[in-house]
């Protein structure tokens, strides 16, 4: 490599790192316990895989009347599906559009139409969670957490091209210790950015598709979903009860095999004005995760169209598991962590070189 | 023919961003597979530390 080419790869290195590091140590601090935040969110609760047989269950329709007769002149926006206990959560809001802040959570046991246990926020890993995605900034300090990973994407990829001369001066995964301190903290930076290339490459960039959940789901909402409801608009579909269960039967029938994950009311940003959007998921964990929306008439409950979600949809929809590491149990949760505190070395390690750089030049 | 000094960086790279893959598709052997293709990024780490 030329040495002017190497200047420039090394000024984007600097750059972007000393843009990013304060900004990535927070999101690798916050992260940490995020890791296990089904672990800390059980602490206390017990929690087992619950049978039931489904013909007790009540309608539907039932629950989401209980939940909204203790929430009045509000109305459904979402119905989600527990995994492993019989119990549906009843997302309503003062309109459908309302932001989140303003949506009230039930969960409803189907088991007798009462309130079920669960569903409380504001907890550590709320907040954390919210410091993590956003800096509890909003929807500008999410923009700015993605600029921040394609800042750290770009440290990244500068870091790995700057490390091939040194790599083939000292050799691979090689710590000069006879060297002074310094070279010896610049092969072990060296060597953990090398060996973390691949993760630290997978987190960044689907941190930065994370954050741009909002607009990636309008962008589906304006062109696949109209797509799908063949460009019907006009005014949102009241709701009346007795149509959510006939609305899940018929979207399950047409895709045999596969089980409902939540319902999208009409109105809200996952459906559209006049339909109920039944999300469906398959039975293997990559089926699990890439949902299939079947948009059901919202006067008639009768199927008007069944479709993949696009490419885009998909991306962002694996983009979280890949993310938080979520999907590989406990084990690679350890990894995980080890991966995290390695990233919390390196930028340390990053800005101990960089100090000792600026000292040199000072004297 | 002398391999590029990057070759063990992007060939563990490719090992672990395929068991990251990987374990999206499954829940058995696939998951025993992606945390051993990522605990394998961890080796040299401690490998070099261990080296006097």
């Amino acid at each position: 490599m030329k040495p002017g080419t190497l200047r420039v790869w090394s000024q984007v290195h600097t750059w972007s790192s000393l843009a990013s590091t304060a900004f990535l140590l927070i999101l690798c601090l916050t992260g940490l316990p995020l890791i296990f935040h089904d672990e800390i969110d059980a602490l206390g609760k017990a929690h087992k895989i619950e049978q039931w047989d489904e013909a007790q269950l009540v309608p539907l329709d039932h629950a989401v009347d209980v939940a909204l007769a203790k929430r009045p002149g509000e109305v459904p926006i979402y119905l989600s599906f527990d995994e492993d206990r019989p119990v549906v959560n009843i997302t309503s809001g003062r309109s459908a559009d309302v932001p989140e802040a303003e949506m009230g959570f039930q969960p409803i046991d189907r088991r007798g139409a009462v309130a079920a246990g669960g569903g409380q926020t504001g907890g550590v890993t709320d907040f954390l969670l919210d410091l993590h995605k956003d800096l509890l900034l909003g929807q500008g300090g999410m923009y700015f957490i993605g600029l921040v990973g394609l800042l750290f994407v770009a440290a990244t990829v500068s870091g790995i091209v700057l490390y091939a001369p040194f790599a083939r001066k000292a050799g691979f995964a090689k710590v000069r210790r006879a060297k002074a301190p310094r070279i010896g903290w610049l092969d072990w930076h060296n060597l953990v950015g090398g060996v973390t290339l691949a993760w630290a490459l997978v987190v960044g960039l689907t941190g930065t598709i994370n954050t741009l959940a909002d607009p990636i789901t309008a962008w589906w909402r304006a062109d696949a979903l109209a797509h799908l409801t063949s460009g019907e608009g006009g005014a949102v579909q009241p709701y009346r009860s007795g149509l959510v269960q006939k609305a899940v039967a018929n979207a399950m029938a047409k895709a045999p095999g596969m089980r409902p994950q939540f319902v999208a009311f009409p109105g809200s940003p996952f459906s559209s004005g006049d339909h109920y959007a039944v999300f469906l998921q398959g039975a293997t964990p990559l089926t699990k995760k890439l949902l299939t929306p079947v948009m059901v008439d919202a006067r008639t409950g009768e199927v008007d169209a069944i479709a993949p979600m696009p490419w885009y949809m998909k991306g962002l929809l694996l983009a979280q598991p890949l993310h938080f590491g979520d999907y590989g149990g406990l084990a690679m949760k350890l990894v995980w962590t080890l991966l995290d505190l390695a990233m919390i070395w390196l930028l340390g390690t990053g800005l101990y070189l960089w100090l000792g750089r600026i000292r040199k030049r000072a004297r | 023919m002398s391999r590029h000094p990057l070759f063990p960086v992007l060939l563990i790279a490719t090992i672990a961003l395929a068991g990251l893959i990987l374990g999206l598709t499954g829940d058995s052997w696939e998951d025993w597979l992606a945390n051993a293709a990522l605990a394998l990024c961890l080796i040299p780490i401690g490998r070099a530390s261990l080296r006097r």
